[in-house]
């Protein structure tokens, strides 16, 4: 099930905009990858800054990358003037964090009404070869004639 | 369907299936199994159905685990037991149908932990719709 008409058709611009606006996601340097209907990559080169005691990516790093491409993968097939939120997620750590390279990979699953289920994988590159060191379950929210705003475009903020 | 006697080399499982009381209960077969990978079915029956016809999801989520601990027994070597230890399950969509069809795949099979991710359908005729998805965690006993 990975074919997902988009709602809108400037789902692409919308997205990336959206993206361009997280600036926790900016600030660790991440790059979103990928994108088409349903369908989101998230990856961040590896900085010293990122990671945990034993040298591996931070596991809350690791899990904001996961949410972060579930939260795009589901965005990209809502329909225009709506915003998305993550409801919940469940994740497992299968291995250690250790690359020069974390990307992360997500997909939905099924979608009724307001609410979109996606599955989510974080991958660690170390020369080329692939560790898969988390899976989860992801829950979004649309929140249709809402704005991707800042405070859901409540009030303005300063720059 | 094949019962479980008949899906040679898993003989030895048998025993550890043939415990499960609330799964004979329930009339669940085992209708694949292969190294990290177990398929269950259930059929339909009135004293499980929800007031719209569908199946409960209590009994959705029952398959989705044990379908989860079927596939890690798979890769189980003599001696070592695994038990569930929590899941996380996700209802994408109606389970009505005259059969439900829960598919498990080990994702990781390590020596503490076994993690598997389980997918639900329910089977109306030829159609088929995906009804739940999960992950659930295994530690060794």
């Amino acid at each position: 099930m990975t074919d997902f008409a988009p709602k809108n058709p400037d789902y692409d611009a919308v997205v990336r905009d959206s993206f361009s606006r997280q600036a926790f996601m900016a600030f660790i340097g991440a790059d979103l990858s990928r994108l088409s209907p349903g369908i989101c990559d998230i990856s961040v080169p590896h900085q010293a800054g990122l990671t945990q005691q034993h040298g591996f990516f931070h596991g809350g790093l690791v899990s904001a990358l996961a949410d972060s491409a579930a939260g795009y993968a589901a965005f990209s097939i809502f329909p225009e003037n709506s915003t998305v939120l993550t409801i919940d997620f469940k994740v497992n750590f299968l291995n250690p964090s250790e690359g020069d390279r974390l990307v992360a990979r997500a997909k939905v699953i099924g979608m009724e009404g307001k609410i979109c289920h996606l599955s989510g994988d974080v991958f660690a590159v170390k020369e080329g070869i692939e560790t898969h060191c988390l899976t989860g379950i992801f829950t979004m929210m649309c929140l249709e004639g809402r704005s991707d705003n800042a405070n859901l475009g409540r009030e303005k903020v300063a720059s | 369907m094949s019962k479980l006697q008949d899906l040679e080399p898993y003989r030895h499982l048998a025993s550890l299936f043939d415990s499960q009381k609330f799964m004979r209960h329930l009339g669940v077969e085992i209708t694949h199994l292969a190294d990290g990978h177990c398929e269950l079915t259930l059929g339909f029956d009135e004293s499980w159905s929800e007031a719209n016809g569908s199946f409960s999801n209590g009994i959705v989520g029952s398959l989705a685990e044990n379908v989860a601990c079927a596939a890690a027994a798979t890769l189980t070597q003599p001696g070592e037991q695994f038990l569930t230890v929590e899941y996380k399950m996700n209802l994408l969509g109606s389970s009505k149908g005259d059969r439900l069809l829960a598919v498990g795949d080990i994702i990781k099979s390590g020596k503490s932990l076994k993690i598997v991710r389980s997918n639900v359908y329910a089977i109306n005729g030829s159609d088929r719709v995906h009804c739940a998805c999960a992950i659930v965690t295994l530690a060794a006993t």
